[in-house]
């Protein structure tokens, strides 16, 4: 990298190379059957130049078309954003602080035996009722990271990640039940006891279909559903956003938001977890980022161009979607700690209300308001502080920067949700919940 | 190319091959109010090898062509592994055919300096629309691909395929209650189109700014009038998703949801899948897998007349192949898709069927939609109370929901004022997102429908 870093040299005034590439082996299941195995192998490569105080950028899928790019990002920045920064002089590391992010035990998994486990979701799924149908994926992925800047600042990692979904579907005429769960993670082993006596319980609470009333009632959100709240503080919190006073949030620090049992942070140095690393895409240290603490707003998130807007430092949080794209703020992994009542204890309080595990329709609206209004694809109803059976044809609506001011409890059974987010439960007072007349 | 590509498959030992090479180039352009907020350039080459053998598919994708022989002896490899049965796939002619799309003002003789201006000059209109307008984003990108396919049966078609889009979203703001709206279109074919766009960008900050004293929708139970807009993506979300034949064609009991004759709506309902039509965004003259597009009943008259095939989908359910097998790029498989979806016209023109609402929400452009096949969702970007037939107060935040089957018999009025959306997104399945398609609708109206709402 150094030496194409160095046919740069008098041309602009500094440069930044990044390179991932990846493979990556989905094994599929369709109906209950092996049906493909894909081997995806993926190279990138994006140049950033800093020229004449502006920013340039190009990407390619090859080191050889490296002079293409380098005359393409010097050509785009003529029109390019002001840069606010420039590149780190030092990547610096912080001290006694390792975090694991490649176990040997994922790359060296074989075909096989990733169709062995693929077999036994089929099998399991198949004993439980053998009327249900059972896609499943389980894939291994293995990828590398390497950055370069002109000014010798240098850093790489290697990274892997071991997936494994289920998808349970239940078809009657005009009913269709549809539960997905999923496990992601650095290492390859993880619990599956846990997860399906978490699916045999979703399964059983879904098997009968009730009716619920219109009208305000109180929420359980299981972790793998509470992103619909989420969201609209994942926008509001994001510095580029407050920088360009569109955030609801922005102006707010140090001010009480919501309920005091809610803290959120973003946490880029958990072992193995998928949003974790050593670094940020542009070489800053991950951490761990207070954004909301006992309801208080704490931080936004930035990465170093919006950072040196604001006039901060920068949070570790530049990231890249893709090396498609230059970095821009983003979250590692979300992280709230758990609370103290059990997932039980909370439906034992409810008289009657909903438990929202599955929603359509996420992200689709005006986040940035706050707004939110899904379908409960899976749902549940509680009565009398028990799960009566699954609900159907119903919507929640609200805004989630007004909800989270009257959480009831907070769980604390906190699970991780597609590896990078840590939600326990979260139990809301009073949510509008619509439905067929 | 083509001998290259015949070369490195002759002589090998699976069911069935094929070769999809792909390279383009792509730019694109972002302001954010009125600054620069990024551009880029970018190039990118890459190919995939897709193998079947006794009935195990084998996939692999890769960058470096040169790498072509040892990633086939890979994916055959792979096929070999999990084969077990019987190879089935619906046969089709073999075809030799180049197309490249003919077309003016070519985008990539544009400069980027000019295509920089013209985005400034559509983020200014928004930003000068009205104080209240707090931001925009105005999003260009332009992309040139061209893709060669080359199968065992002796197919070989390369493609060439412009596309170009642009996002406008305005955002308004008083207080802390922060509003958006946005508008887009895309093209496969020249510069001009996104020379003459002023309207549009207008039309993003005047709905932004409306939506400002819009009120939050309360939620229940309503009649609903649909623009051709969130209609159209209505039919795409609600409908045509389920006519994939890719999650029916091995679920008996889905089968029996989706068998065709069934009755699902009134007699005036018919909804057509078309990739040939010409110059749309979903349109082209033969499939992913090589297969001619063509004009395909889904409904008509009421009945469920069709689906959409893959090769493997269609010889497996003993039904003809459509042309439908789309992928998004080299990193993915062709699977059954959409291309231009539209309900066809109704004999009402579409004022009527405000006449005899009671009380009811008018529900325009749209946020966007999902759907698990049975269950829907979809936003709608504006919305407004209808009370005895009279449009009242503007409403916001509108997501409707509802069961497929028993929301198509609860369509009760189709107007006359069919028209086709060629929106800069685009439809997404299995993580293949953006794929460009058309959708479209007359003005619609449907009973009894859950709205969301506070």
């Amino acid at each position: 990298m150094q030496e194409l870093l160095a046919k740069l040299k008098g041309r602009v005034n500094s440069g930044e190379l990044y390179r991932v590439n990846y493979k990556s082996t989905p094994v599929d299941y369709e109906m209950g059957q092996l049906k493909s195995v894909n081997a995806e192998e993926m190279e990138g490569w994006a140049l950033r130049v800093i020229h004449e105080g502006k920013i340039g950028f190009s990407s390619s899928t090859s080191e050889s078309q490296f002079e293409a790019m380098a005359e393409k990002a010097i050509e785009v920045a003529q029109f390019g954003q002001t840069a606010l920064f420039d590149f780190p002089a030092k990547i610096k590391t912080p001290r006694g602080k390792k975090i694991k992010l490649y176990d040997s035990a994922v790359a060296k998994k074989s075909i096989a035996e990733m169709v062995e486990i693929g077999n036994n979701i089929v099998a399991k799924v198949n004993s439980l009722d053998s009327g249900l149908r059972c896609d499943a994926g389980i894939a291994k992925f293995e990828g590398k990271v390497q950055y370069e800047n002109s000014y010798g600042a240098t850093f790489s990692y290697q990274k892997t990640s071991f997936a494994n979904s289920i998808m349970i579907q239940d078809t009657q005429e005009n009913d269709m039940m549809m539960l997905m769960e999923s496990q992601e993670w650095g290492e390859a082993d993880f619990s599956w006891e846990s997860l399906w006596s978490k699916i045999e319980k979703k399964l059983e609470w879904g098997k009968k279909i009730v009716e619920i009333e219109n009208g305000y009632q109180p929420v359980i959100f299981t972790p793998k559903a509470l992103l619909v709240l989420m969201l609209p503080l994942i926008a509001g919190l994001n510095g580029r956003m407050v920088n360009k006073k569109i955030s609801p949030l922005q102006e707010k620090k140090g001010e009480l938001l919501f309920n005091p049992m809610l803290s959120i942070y973003s946490d880029g140095t958990i072992d193995y977890a998928e949003g974790s690393a050593l670094y940020d895409d542009e070489g800053i240290a991950m951490g761990r980022l207070p954004l909301i603490v006992d309801g208080v707003l704490q931080n936004y998130y930035y990465d170093l161009q919006n950072a040196a807007e604001a006039g901060v430092k920068p949070t570790g949080n530049g990231l890249r979607n893709s090396f498609h794209t230059s970095p821009s703020p983003g979250i590692s992994n979300l992280i709230i700690p758990a609370g103290t009542l059990s997932f039980e204890e909370m439906v034992k309080d409810i008289k009657s209300g909903i438990i929202v595990d599955q929603v359509l329709g996420l992200g689709q609206g005006n986040i940035l308001s706050g707004a939110f209004s899904n379908n409960v694809q899976l749902g549940y109803r509680i009565d009398k502080g028990k799960i009566v059976g699954r609900i159907k044809n119903v919507m929640i609506a609200g805004n989630a920067l007004e909800v989270l001011k009257d959480i009831v409890a907070i769980g604390k059974e906190a699970e991780w949700v597609s590896g990078r987010y840590h939600f326990p439960p979260v139990y809301l007072k009073a949510i509008s919940v619509s439905t067929k007349d | 190319m083509q001998n290259r590509l015949n070369d490195a498959l002759s002589g090998q030992s699976a069911d069935y091959l094929e070769i999809r090479l792909e390279e383009f180039e792509a730019n694109s352009i972002r302001f954010q109010g009125k600054d620069m907020e990024r551009i880029s350039s970018s190039q990118e080459r890459g190919g995939n090898v897709r193998a079947l053998v006794r009935g195990g598919w084998g996939f692999v994708t890769f960058n470096r062509w040169e790498e072509l022989d040892e990633k086939i002896k890979e994916a055959i490899e792979i096929a070999t592994l999990i084969g077990e049965k019987k190879s089935e796939l619906a046969p089709i002619e073999p075809v030799e055919a180049e197309l490249i799309p003919q077309y003016e003002n070519d985008f990539r003789q544009i400069s980027l300096k000019e295509k920089t201006d013209t985005v400034k000059n559509y983020s200014n209109i928004i930003m000068n629309f009205s104080p209240r307008i707090q931001s925009s984003i105005v999003d260009y990108s332009d992309r040139y691909t061209i893709t060669h396919f080359v199968n065992s049966e002796g197919t070989y078609i390369k493609k060439e395929h412009p596309y170009l889009s642009l996002h406008f979203t305005a955002i308004a703001r008083e207080g802390d209650d922060v509003q958006m709206a946005s508008e887009s279109i895309g093209s496969s074919k020249g510069y001009t189109q996104a020379e003459r766009l002023s309207p549009l960008a207008q039309k993003a900050a005047q709905r932004a700014v409306n939506l400002l004293q819009a009120k939050p929708v309360p939620g229940g139970q309503y009649t609903v009038i649909l623009d051709p807009v969130l209609a159209g993506v209505f039919i795409h979300e609600a409908f045509g998703h389920l006519s994939e034949a890719d999650f029916l064609y091995e679920d008996p009991r889905m089968q029996q949801l989706m068998t065709l004759g069934k009755k699902v709506g009134s007699q005036e309902l018919n909804v057509v899948d078309d990739g040939s039509l010409s110059g749309l965004l979903g349109s082209s003259q033969y499939d992913d897998e090589g297969v001619p597009t063509r004009k395909n009943y889904l409904i008509r008259d009421g009945v469920l007349t069709g689906r959409l095939h893959s090769r493997e989908t269609a010889v497996k359910m003993g039904e003809e192949v459509t042309g439908n097998a789309r992928a998004l790029n080299y990193h993915f498989k062709p699977i059954a898709r959409m291309t231009n979806t539209y309900i066809e016209r109704g004999k009402i023109p579409y004022e009527e069927l405000f006449n005899d609402v009671k009380k009811g929400i008018y529900a325009r452009q749209f946020y966007g939609g999902n759907t698990t096949f049975e269950q829907f969702t979809f936003s709608a970007g504006e919305g407004y109370l209808i009370e005895k037939g009279r449009i009242t107060e503007q409403l916001r935040d509108i997501t409707l929901t509802g069961n497929l089957f028993e929301t198509l018999h609860h369509i009760d009025g189709i107007a006359s004022d069919l028209d086709i959306i060629q929106s800069g997104g685009g439809c997404g399945k299995g993580g293949q997102h953006p794929l460009p398609v058309t959708f479209g609708s007359p003005h619609i109206r449907i009973k009894n429908v859950v709205v969301g709402g506070r």
